[in-house]
């Protein structure tokens, strides 16, 4: 049997698979261990999140149909109108933030978040791109992850990247190898990246790991911050108080300084806020992700595009957290597909 | 039913793999020692807390880089201040700060800290309410207390002593008390008389208050304190009732704690 035959029979792309995998590269990179009751949240979370996905993957079923044009003429839209965010978003600026780091300070935070819907609507333009447009898909993915790098962010270069590639293997534009190759440059890109910022020893994961640690010790049972860390961007919204974000209290539980922001992987965010239902949110979250999982499998199309974006930024949360409203709305975004899309007669 | 091919072993061998390397490495763990990587200066601040809290003065190891010149940085001092994700230690006669290694603010990012206490054990002594002619006998009689029990390395205190003074005070005597105390004590100014709430202070300090006072020819005519926390570090042997035994009933103490191990 080929290696491509039997990369389309592994279960390597399982939701599950990946999650579990990329949790222990990144215990295993970062020089610090979290202890036991550290690692018991993990393994709990991770099961809670294998459950989800069997009962996503078993129950729901892909009903809905899309017309590729107008899904294509509405992503157009989304993308040219994320690239003049992008450009008014440099332009109030005073600069590009690759070049100078100081620069992403004065970002605007709305037209930044309105850029990164450039990641989303290119993954809905690669999944209405025919077989054979390779050079098309490669342009696309290389030019979003290209104006994302401008940003300064990793996370949403490799998301462009990861989703990228995921949609278009999905989607039968690129073989095994090739998603491989595209796997292959988002690993180098990361690695890059986070040398170019913090050079050969880096301590970010350990870091991050360690905080997450001092979250599974310090908080209680049933959780410190009852939501104000993963949807601190939402209760922003409606407050009239000032609100602290999500990853600066998580600083502050840990005893960083004010001001310092600091992430706490995927498990830490969720269980400050709710101790042991946070098992609830990793049964809903492999929910999700084995459903879509099924749904790219079977259809295609805006469901591997909305599975590749769940997918990648679930598995960029495995060092940043999800704590971000944009995040959040696309998981609701693909909540909402899917339960649309099995419940329609 | 998951089929055997290149991938699906793989996945499996890669994650043996990853489990094994994260076993040995959570079987030679940091959290149970007071060894900590930079990176989780957070815990070390925290243990620190914990020990200071016990009473320990504690000595920190480091090794990192200088932030100015980014040369390798190695030494030790003992602690000052700790919080926010840094330390502040004394220094070869200098205060320096110590944070985690991609730390831009302090005088040293470190890769590792070491904790570690510089005695063995700590008693800690609750005193009643007390007072004397002036602070020199105070310190005094609080120091024969103490050599009484053990030979101690510092006494250390907490509470609050109320000075009466026998002349004017003026404010710049605050600013020259607060040079001597260490940080997390405080200072309140009376015409006449001085309120000094002890946090983090030790007999030593005191008896440079009362020389302070002197040479400013400011005489203090009573000393009254509130209940008050002796912390005597020592490498005691004894055990609790044999250093109760050695406690004279004069002395007023309310409690006695021996205490070996800096983190419960």
């Amino acid at each position: 049997m080929t290696l491509s035959k039997q990369f389309l029979q592994s279960e390597l792309l399982r939701p599950s698979v990946l999650l579990i995998l990329g949790t222990l590269l990144f215990m295993g990179v970062s020089v610090y261990v979290p202890g036991f009751k550290g690692l018991v949240v993990i393994v709990g979370c991770l099961a809670a999140f294998v459950i989800g996905e069997k009962i996503g993957f078993k129950k729901f079923k892909a009903k809905l149909n899309f017309d590729l044009k107008k899904v294509r003429t509405w992503s157009l839209i989304v993308f040219a109108i994320a690239l003049a965010s992008l450009y008014f978003d440099f332009y109030s600026a005073g600069g590009i933030p690759l070049f100078n780091t100081a620069i992403r300070r004065f970002l605007n935070p709305w037209l930044t978040s309105i850029a990164f819907l450039m990641v989303p609507a290119s993954a809905l333009l690669i999944s209405t791109l025919k077989k054979n447009a390779k050079l098309k898909t490669i342009a696309l993915i290389l030019f979003t992850a290209g104006m994302m790098a401008l940003l300064g962010y990793r996370t949403e270069v490799l998301a462009a990247l990861i989703s990228g590639g995921l949609v278009a293997y999905y989607c039968e534009i690129f073989e095994a190898k090739e998603a491989l190759a595209i796997a292959l440059v988002a690993i180098l890109a990361f690695t890059g990246m986070t040398l170019m910022r913090g050079g050969l020893q880096n301590y970010r994961f350990a870091t991050t790991l360690g905080a997450f640690d001092f979250i599974a010790e310090e908080t209680g049972s049933f959780g410190l911050t009852h939501g104000s860390v993963q949807f601190a961007d939402v209760v922003k919204m409606i407050a009239k108080e000032p609100v602290v974000g999500g990853r600066h209290l998580i600083a502050s539980i840990i005893g960083g300084r004010p001001g310092v922001s600091i992430t706490s992987t995927l498990y830490g965010p969720p269980f400050a806020d709710f101790g042991v239902f946070a098992l609830i949110e990793f049964l809903l979250l492999g929910l999700l992700a084995g459903g879509l999982y099924k749904f790219a499998k079977e259809k295609k199309g805006v469901f591997a595009a909305a599975h590749a974006i769940v997918l990648t930024f679930l598995l960029l949360g495995i060092e940043t957290g999800i704590t971000d409203l944009i995040i959040w709305i696309y998981f609701v975004l693909g909540g909402g597909l899917l339960v649309y899309s099995n419940f329609k007669k | 039913m998951v089929r055997r091919n290149f991938f699906n072993t793989a996945i499996i061998v890669i994650a043996i793999i990853l489990v094994l390397l994260i076993g040995y490495r959570y079987a030679t763990t940091e959290s149970e020692t007071l060894h900590f990587s930079g990176p989780n200066i957070y815990r070390a601040v925290y243990a620190y807390e914990v020990m200071h809290e016990q009473g320990f003065e504690v000595n920190l190891e480091f090794e990192g880089k200088w932030t100015d010149s980014g040369e390798l940085a190695t030494g030790s001092g003992i602690v000052l201040e700790a919080g926010e994700g840094k330390f502040v230690i004394d220094y070869q006669n200098s205060e320096i700060s110590v944070g985690g290694p991609t730390s831009g603010a302090e005088h040293v990012g470190a890769a590792t800290i070491i904790l570690t206490t510089t005695h063995a054990s700590v008693i800690k002594l609750g005193l009643e309410p007390r007072s004397s002619g002036d602070l020199d006998s105070l310190v005094s009689e609080l120091n024969s207390l103490a050599e009484r029990l053990v030979t101690p390395q510092s006494i250390g205190i907490a509470g609050e002593i109320m000075l009466d003074s026998e002349t004017l005070l003026k404010p710049t005597i605050i600013q020259e008390i607060d040079n001597i105390l260490k940080p997390r004590n405080e200072i309140t100014f009376f015409e006449t008389g001085l309120k000094l709430s002890l946090e983090n202070s030790d007999l030593t300090e005191l008896a440079e208050v009362a020389n302070l006072l002197k040479a400013s020819g400011i005489g203090v005519s009573k000393a009254a304190t509130s209940r008050m926390l002796l912390l005597v570090r020592c490498s005691c042997t004894l055990t609790e009732a044999e250093l109760n035994e050695k406690i004279p009933e004069a002395a007023n103490v309310y409690s006695l704690q021996l205490i070996k191990t800096p983190v419960q």
